[in-house]
């Protein structure tokens, strides 16, 4: 058999892990990032990555970081690829510790460990308030080792635009376009895994940045592969409100003894504490995120009457702040001004994460054999809600499951995807060419950033964190207004070279289709599970709802199914806190 | 050989205080006979000039060394595209200074050595164009310029050999080797100003 | 001192390139002041709708951002001649310190130009090749416990390991060039945390070789100017003072011990 050769999309920690897997068996990676992958959004997790290390003699265990991880998702996650995220984390962070990840450290030596949302013990390994940093860097080194040693061809400032998928539906590679050149290229491929993150941008102002706009999910959807669950969108409870972005300020400020409070009749009031003794401050994000939003937009008690309630620090010593929570306290007083270690922070939700996302099996492969998602672009572990830290640990995690799963199809492969693929990269390179040529010449009267401005506002206001029937309806109904706009767009950028505004064209239209996907979820949903609430419908229905949402593409709309979800492990309880 | 530019760079640090910088210091006491009256610099002078092996000893502890430090340092003056006017920070200014000091140090080096020791002739006619150079007010300023622009490349030089050579490494470290050569260039330039003053008495 | 109130205008001077082959040329724009605003958000609004100060319709300026809360490095750009980060830029606070006269944005000068304030920092990627910047692990797998450290070595190693090679520190140094292959500061950093990693430092000599090779540690000139412009407060100069030691140590070692 001639080479094989696997193509990664997506050079954060899920990609970068898949393709470290995928090397270390010596199949050759191409690597497609938009960005320099040492810049791709995983920099920007703070708080820290869950595993049941027990260091803190607390009897922590695998079985209860499973029992909370399935509980604060309300049920809703498949539970036997949960039960494999748990296990496998304590040898994964292991691991990036080897790698050179620069955990916090305990006076002995050994990794400290805090506490998050929704768990009662201490089971979050960090690297003070930069964690995503330094394990992207760790990640990235170790890519650039492999790509030293021949095994990893990095193509940064590459954007996927379409897959090569062959009449027998199996995947052949991608076809990508250089951001600089312009230059539209095949890249065949015997396996390819998707590992391109959320898609915060669909919300315009949200934590994410600015590359993740969904679209190469989008472009996996328009294929016809099915998008789960993509009702469920985490509001993160504590982000400061910005012009721009609504920069995260982590979980771990609390997990570490922030409180949040507010004024009621001229007195702190400290309402998580009140509300929910157990918890306190520490709650799962769904919960704090509407109890916020409740003192804010319902009381009318938010800070200055405005939306915004204190997220505060400073009555923690400043020596233990600046070795744990350094990373955040820095983005608020550059972004805001004020010093968190003597004024309280200022915070409200914001857009957060993607639950859902492409549907795989528990390999991590979609429904075309060769295509494989990885990392928060997948819907596999967090269900209906994720908790704090188990992002960064499903992303890498992930990459674990999804490269030896390449490895292994690749291995079973009669023949090359080179041998076998025919004229269909040149037919397809040929569509996108043509396809470009025809953005280019789009001289209607829309701006695109304007029309996705208009777009994000009514997301914000319709599907974030009190959604109502009527509303998702007349979002639907505006979303396919923005669709017919979107024909009528003007792309503003006459350059022929690197030209960002054709690209931003492309991904809109994806943020588009995906932003019905959410929405049509999102209104066939009636019932409240997780990040999903409806005062409509107050309680989780177990006997309707207990389902995977599936999104399929047909005729330009979604058209919606269900899938059981696996409870094998653990029966539904009513999840209270 | 790859390690040829960190050799001559290591070198090129090492010779500027061992012997050079050692040099300077003994020159300034030898000169500093000035204060005791000038039959003691007469001594001095005279000395040094009949002191055995004195060629070999200036040839193989100064002038290889100077000639040395100066060509390679003419090097990596060019290799520096120097930005103090757009970052004014105190250091950047110090790497600046030192640059056009030894420019400067460099001109004058040529100027006193090739009339006191290449072209001036005895003892006598050496002392004599060094006092009357010095009670021409345009040569008296062009010697304290020299001189002065000299002790700051050799002081400033001081703490940059404490970091090339890993001896002050954190800040706290750095700041106290710092103050010291200030201490030391404020120190020395008084000094070298007292013997030019004193010469020119003379 | 500019009262922001009386301040109407955003206004900017922006040095523009339409590709690397072409030359640079300078624009004005302006937008309605708006309070809050960084260098990100006011390219955001110019894009909507890409009209110069005189009113002639242009092509949008193309700059490169990201994360927008200066941790990914991307939107590194000299603004009123300072390297930084445009989303940690505020527009209130750079009209506070210069006035209001417009502010200049240029693209770093010390790497190729793609187009406009977008540049192509793919050297300092290869330098962290030539110097090794990575733990040569054994593999990814998991095989129990790693090494501990001590927490005062982590406190080091942390510092050096939020470096996001954004730039910044090449930018303001006058000893990085063209004329010259210094490696560059943060390079030399980097050494110093993976000499510091309990398994990294079992490579540390090889890093050490690479660091004393032409272009390597000999080539700072002690400016400093990388500690003061590095965003993330890494102290350069002192790490580059670490391994000063650490490679004079290393050279007088391999020579004693061949």
């Amino acid at each position: 058999m001639a080479k094989t050769k696997a193509v990664v999309v997506g050079g954060g920690l899920a990609g970068l892990m898949a393709t470290l897997k995928i090397t270390e068996k010596n199949i050759p990676v191409d690597l497609i990032s938009l960005v320099p992958v040492k810049r791709s959004h995983s920099v920007c997790a703070q708080g820290g990555v869950n595993a049941a290390l027990d260091t803190k003699g607390e009897h922590d265990s695998i079985d209860q970081h499973f029992y909370d991880t399935v509980y604060g998702g309300d049920f809703l996650a498949n539970q036997t690829p949960v039960r494999g995220l748990v296990e496998n984390a304590p040898g994964l962070i292991y691991a990036m510790d080897r790698m050179g990840v620069m955990f916090t450290r305990t006076s002995e030596g050994l990794l400290d460990l805090r506490r998050f949302g929704g768990v009662k013990n201490h089971r979050t390994a960090f690297a003070g308030a930069t964690t995503g940093q330094q394990l992207l860097y760790a990640l990235d080194e170790q890519v650039r080792y492999k790509e030293v040693l021949g095994l990893v061809n990095k193509f940064e400032n590459w954007e996927m635009i379409d897959l090569l998928i062959d009449d027998n539906e199996v995947c052949k590679g991608v076809v990508a376009q250089n951001l600089a050149t312009m230059e539209i290229k095949e890249f065949v491929a015997d396996a390819v895994v998707i590992a391109t993150g959320g898609a915060g941008m669909i919300y315009g102002r949200s934590t994410n940045s600015i590359i993740n706009t969904g679209s190469a999910a989008a472009i996996l959807y328009q294929h016809g592969i099915p998008f789960a669950n993509g009702e469920f969108v985490q509001i993160h409870p504590t982000a400061m409100p910005g012009d721009d972005k609504l920069r995260l300020m982590s979980e771990s400020a609390r997990g570490d003894g922030a409180r949040i409070w507010t004024y009621k009749d001229g007195k702190p009031w400290y309402f998580l504490e009140e509300r929910y003794p157990s918890y306190g401050n520490l709650v799962p994000r769904d919960i704090a995120a509407r109890e916020i939003y409740d003192v804010c937009v319902n009381m009318g008690l938010g800070v200055d009457g405005k939306n915004m309630v204190y997220l505060d620090l400073s009555h923690l010593p400043t020596d233990f702040l600046n070795k744990r929570l350094k990373g955040i306290m820095d983005i608020y007083e550059t972004f805001y001004g004020d010093d968190p270690r003597k004024v309280p922070m200022k915070i409200f939700p914001a857009v957060h994460y993607f639950m859902g996302g492409i549907h795989v099996n528990w390999e991590h492969q979609t429904r075309i054999p060769g295509l494989f998602a990885a990392g928060e672009c997948d819907y596999m572990y967090h269900g209906a809600n994720r908790l704090g830290a188990n992002s960064l640990l499903s992303a890498m995690h992930s990459g674990t499951v999804a490269g030896p799963a390449v490895v292994k199809y690749i291995n079973g492969l009669k023949a090359t995807a080179a041998e076998t693929i025919g004229n269909l990269a040149e037919q397809v390179v040929k569509k996108q060419q043509n396809e470009h040529e025809k953005l280019m010449k789009m001289e209607g009267k829309e701006n695109p950033y304007k029309l996705h401005d208009e777009m994000s506002d009514i997301m914000y206001r319709n599907a974030t964190i009190v959604r109502i029937n009527k509303d998702l309806k007349e979002t639907d109904v505006k979303l396919q207004e923005f669709q017919q706009r979107w024909k009528n767009i003007n792309v503003t950028d006459m350059g022929a070279y690197s030209n960002q505004t054709v690209m931003y064209v492309r991904q809109l239209r994806g943020m588009m289709d995906l932003a019905r996907v959410i929405v049509g979820g999102a209104l066939r949903r009636d019932e409240s599970r997780g990040s999903h609430y409806k005062p409509e419908f107050p309680k989780r229905d177990d006997e309707n709802f207990l389902k995977t949402t599936l999104a399929t593409y047909k005729n330009g709309n979604p058209e919606f199914s269900w899938e059981e979800v696996d409870i094998s492990l653990l029966k539904p309880v009513e999840r209270k806190y | 050989m790859s390690k040829l530019s960190f050799f001559l760079r290591r070198f090129h640090s090492l010779i500027a205080l061992i012997p050079l910088g050692i040099f300077v210091f003994v020159h300034f006491m030898l000169n500093s006979s000035i204060f005791l009256g000038n039959e003691a610099y007469m001594t001095m002078v005279n000395f040094m000039k009949h002191a055995p092996f004195v060629i070999v000893l200036e040839l193989v502890l100064i002038a290889i060394p100077l000639i040395f430090h100066g060509l390679y340092g003419i090097y990596i003056v060019y290799l520096a595209k120097n930005n103090a006017l757009q970052y004014k920070y105190y250091r950047n200014v110090a790497f600046y200074l030192q640059r056009i000091t030894s420019l400067i140090m460099l001109a004058f080096l040529v100027w006193h050595v090739y009339t006191l020791r290449i072209a001036g002739g005895g003892t006598e006619d050496v002392y004599g164009i060094l006092v009357s150079t010095l009670q021409d007010p345009v040569g008296f300023i062009l010697y304290v310029v020299g001189i002065v622009a000299s002790i700051y490349h050799l002081t400033n030089g001081i703490f940059t050999f404490c970091i090339t050579w890993g001896i002050c490494v954190g800040d706290r470290a750095q700041k106290f080797f710092a103050t010291c050569a200030i201490l030391l260039f404020v120190v020395m330039s008084i000094w070298a100003v007292g013997i030019l003053l004193a010469l020119a008495a003379a | 001192m500019v009262n922001l109130k009386d301040v109407q205008y955003i206004k900017l001077k922006i040095k523009r390139r339409n590709s690397p082959q072409e030359a640079s040329y300078w624009q004005d724009f302006q937008i309605p002041y708006r309070p809050n605003m960084n260098i990100v958000s006011v390219l955001m609004e110019i894009r909507k709708n890409p009209v110069t100060a005189d009113g002639q319709k242009v092509n949008p300026v193309v700059w490169e951002c990201n994360c927008l809360e200066e941790v990914c490095g991307a939107c590194t750009m000299l603004i009123n001649g300072v390297p930084r980060q445009a989303c940690a830029a505020l527009t209130d606070k750079l009209i506070e310190k210069y006035g209001d006269r417009p502010i200049q944005l240029e693209p770093l000068t010390k790497f190729p130009v793609i187009r406009d304030l977008m540049i192509d920092r793919n050297k300092m990627f290869d330098n962290l090749k030539r110097v090794r910047a990575w733990v040569q692990v054994d593999g990814s797998w998991t095989i129990g416990r790693g090494p501990r450290l001590a927490e005062k070595d982590q406190r080091i190693a942390y510092e050096i390991s939020h470096c996001m090679t954004c730039g910044c520190c090449l930018e303001a140094c006058p000893n990085y060039n063209a004329k010259s292959d210094f490696v560059g500061p943060n390079a030399i950093a980097q050494v110093r945390m993976f000499n510091l990693h309990a398994i990294g430092r079992m490579q540390a000599d090889e890093r050490l070789e690479a660091l004393t090779d032409k272009g390597g540690l000999q080539d700072c000139g002690n400016s400093q100017n990388c500690k003061q412009v590095c965003p993330k407060h890494i102290n350069l100069t002192a790490h580059i003072a670490a391994m000063n030691r650490a490679a004079n140590a290393y050279v007088l070692r391999s020579f004693l011990d061949k």
